[in-house]
Parts: C-alpha cells; structure tokens; sequence
C-alpha cells in the first residue's frame, strides 16, 4: 500500500491502516530503542505511542505530510524514546516528594471514569472517542456511525457527556461514602 | 456573557478550538467563579479519561496484530497464520505433483502475473493434513518410479501475509480437486506409486526429471536487516537466516526435494541465489550461473504461481 492509500484510509478512519502501519514497521522502529540501552517491551510502547499520535493527526485532518510515512514515525520514535531516556534519569536523580496520597487519590478516580466509560453504551463510546481522542468532525462522525446528519450527532454527543457525568458523580460519590 | 456561553467555552478549551481572545476571557472567568472551575475539572476529567480509554482500545488492538519479521513466537501463535500456512502448504503439494505430472491444465504463466506469497511459518501438522486432503491416487498401467514432493515457501516482509497466501491458495484448489480422487491414508502409508490422470494441454515441464519425495525438514525464515547491501545467510538449529536488504523487496524461497538429497534456492531481485544446506555459518549469496538450472528454477516458480 503507498503513502496516500494510508493516509485515504486513515482519513476515513480506518483502523486497518494503524494494523498495516504496524506490521510494516515494527521491526524497523523498535530497533531504534532496541539499539538505544532499550527492552522490546520498552521498544513496542514508543512504536505504539509514536503510531497512535500519527493517527490523532491523520485522522484529524491536522496532518500535513512533508516527508514518507515511515520518516515521520522514525522521527516520532526518536524523541519519544529521547524524552523515556530524560524521564528516566530525573527519576533516578530526584527523591519521591509526599504527595503520595494526593496521587493516590486522583489515580482512584481515574480508574472510577475507565469503569465508567466502559459502561456507556457502544455508540457513546464511539461517539465521544471518535470527538475527544481521534478529533474528528461531527460530520465524519455521523457519517462513520450512521447518525441520520450532523445535528443528531452533536444532540447524541451531548447525551452521552451527561449520562458519563451522572455515572462518574454516582460512582466516586459511592466510592467517597466507602472509604 | 452567560453560563452556557462559558460552557461553550470550556468545550473549546478542552478540544483545542478556542481562540486567544476568548481563553483569557475564559481564564479570568475561571479565576473568579467556584462552580464554573468545578464544571470545567469535571469536564477535563472526562475528556482525559475518553482520551486514555481511546488510546488503550488503540493499543490493545495493536498488540492483537499479529508480526511477521522477527517475532516468530507470535507468528506461530496467530491462527489466521496457521490456518494459511495450513492451506498454503496442501495447495503448494497438490501443485508440485500436478506439476510433474505427465501433463498438465494451463500454460506455465509470466513472472509478472504470480503473485507473491508473503512469509509464513510452516505449521508442524500442515504436511499431515495436506496427506489426507490429497486429492486422486490411482494404480498406474505404467508404474512411475518416482514420488515426488515440491514445498516451498515464499516470504516477504509485506504486512498482507495472510490475505496473499489465502488469495492464491483457494482459487487453486477449487480448479485442481476436480481431477483428482481422494486417497486413503493407507494408501499413502504403503509408499503406493501413482500417477496423474491426464486432464488438458500438454505442458513442456513434463519432461522434467522426477523428483523423489524427501520429508521435508522444516524451515523458518528470518529476515534481518544487514549492515551492508552484502546478502548472507545461514542454517541454525532447523531455521534460515537471512541477512540484508529483505525488507522491502519480496523473496522467495525454493524448496526441492531430489534424489540428490534437499536443494534450497533463493529468489530475490530477479536473481536465483543457491543455499548450501545445511550451513551453519554464515554464509554469502551465492547466484546461480548454470543456463540449464536457471531455467529449470523459472519453470518451477512459473508452476508455483499456477497454484
């Protein structure tokens, strides 16, 4: 497949273009944190992070290709591996403040809002992914998820955000009496 | 302007839409009204975990694509793989008696037309199932001396493995199975001799020597990216190596079997390369001269891509 069949696919949301991409350069990419002091688990995040982030952009419409696909996401791989490698050695430089149980806090409503989202009804999940994560318009998202127009997309958008809201209020509310 | 507008606004924020204007306006809001900072925690909240979710729905499903090149522990996991290379390898039998058989139903095709199989790992259990789904074994009048066996493998580091094999094995079985009978297993346990019925135009690859059936050994194939535009390769522990330039460029690895013992071929760039095996060091390319042995090399690819 060229570059511009990808990117058409993409474009339309396609994820078997992100499975092609993958399979194509996998072996490519993940020798660059391989070859860099990195484990292949290491090296299969980067490839994965620097290929979703290639995905929001394509997918978004906010990607203007200047060079090959696979130069992007080499260029992608390298810094996020350079940023892992940054990361990595403050961690070891710096001592853990106490802010232990504000973390704690904030991870437990985090996991509180994944539950949630995971009860929400496939089209909302759909519906509210496709907007906030892959950035696409309510006019693809009607077209991709067959909404009657545009209008039937954004009043189901809003749904959906409400009904997320009550799930996630009830639950941390609950959660909140347990502890 | 009004709570809605705000809300609006908030939207903006958090989707990246909003302009410079507007998220001082916003900001200064938020600096000053409690609850409109509670809705837009609540908000960003969720709009964080959507994006998270999303992000690992994406990653779960690319752990779930199954690798080709180099990760050979998960190719031999996938089943989409297996049932291919399963299809793949019965077809690929069928083709090499059809293809000594005395005559044969099409033409041998152009180069140009075959359509590469992409890499596979042979399944241990595909020689067996392929036994029992052969197709007709007769008692000849005239005994042919030989059995015969062709397998080969052709790999590439295309990421359509699957979808290529399964496109050129189906059409081909449903064209061959016709003029055949089915065996049974103990015909084939006792070594029974056989021949081909006959069924169209006569094909010039009938005057090739017969081929004398060897179990195939399994073979693996890995490519690895070199660091020169040298190609090497090398036999360890049952696998095939190969070193160079493999990624882009499909190639193709002949298997015969022959009264002479296992031959290996490599076809890469219009270029026959011969494998000694077994070799376990690791070894240079080395290209095939003999005008004889060429052509019989192109025979055999041009009847592979009939099946």
């Amino acid at each position: 497949m060229k570059d511009d069949e990808i990117l058409a696919k993409i474009s339309k949301g396609d994820e078997t273009a992100l499975d092609y991409l993958y399979k194509k350069y996998y072996r490519m990419m993940t020798k660059i944190v391989l070859s860099n002091n990195g484990t292949e688990e290491e090296a299969k995040d980067v490839f994965q992070e620097a290929l979703i982030v290639f995905w929001q952009k394509a997918v978004s419409g906010n990607l203007v290709m200047t060079s090959k696909i696979s130069t992007f996401l080499y260029s992608i791989c390298l810094n996020q591996w350079r940023k892992e490698l940054d990361r990595k050695s403050r961690l070891s430089n710096e001592e853990k403040d106490g802010e232990e149980f504000q973390e704690h806090d904030a991870e437990e409503k985090a996991r509180i809002i994944q539950e949630c989202i995971g009860d929400l009804g496939d089209i909302c999940k759909k519906l509210l992914t496709y907007y906030y994560f892959d950035g696409m318009s309510m006019n693809d998202i009607a077209e991709k998820l067959q909404f009657a127009n545009t209008d039937t997309a954004k009043t189901k958008k809003y749904k959906c955000m409400k009904r997320l809201d009550l799930l996630i209020r009830s639950r941390y509310k609950e959660e909140d009496f347990l502890d | 302007m009004s709570n809605t507008d705000f809300k609006e606004l908030i939207e903006q924020y958090l989707t990246g839409t909003i302009s410079d204007g507007n998220k001082a306006v916003l900001e200064s809001k938020l600096a000053s009204d409690v609850s409109l900072r509670a809705e837009m925690k609540t908000q960003s909240d969720m709009v964080s975990g959507l994006k998270e979710f999303r992000k690992a729905e994406l990653k779960t499903r690319l752990d779930n694509v199954p690798l080709e090149v180099g990760v050979l522990g998960t190719l031999g996991q996938s089943a989409v793989v297996k049932v291919a290379a399963t299809v793949g390898t019965a077809i690929l039998l069928v083709g090499g008696m059809y293809y000594f058989s005395e005559e044969a139903v099409n033409p041998a095709p152009e180069i140009g037309q075959m359509n590469p199989i992409t890499s596979f790992e042979q399944d241990k259990t595909a020689p067996d199932i392929a036994l029992k789904e052969l197709p007709s074994v007769e008692t000849p009048a005239k005994p042919v001396e030989h059995k015969q066996q062709f397998a080969s493998v052709t790999s590439t580091s295309s990421a359509t493995a699957a979808e290529d094999i399964a496109d050129v094995a189906v059409p081909a079985a449903e064209e061959i199975t016709p003029t055949f009978e089915k065996p049974t297993v103990a015909e084939f346990e006792t070594d029974v001799e056989f021949e081909v019925e006959a069924v169209g135009k006569e094909d010039a690859l009938a005057e090739s020597d017969p081929i004398e059936i060897n179990k195939p050994i399994d073979i693996e194939v890995k490519s690895e990216a070199g660091n020169s535009n040298k190609l090497q390769y090398q036999f360890y522990e049952e696998r095939l190596y190969l070193y160079g330039n493999f990624e882009e460029i499909p190639y193709e690895i002949l298997e015969i079997n022959s009264k002479d013992g296992k031959r290996i071929y490599l076809f890469h760039q219009d270029v026959y390369y011969k494998l000694s095996y077994p070799t376990k060091k690791i070894s240079t390319l080395e290209k095939v001269t003999n005008e004889d042995l060429l052509s019989e090399l192109k025979i055999f690819r041009d009847n592979k891509a009939l099946n």
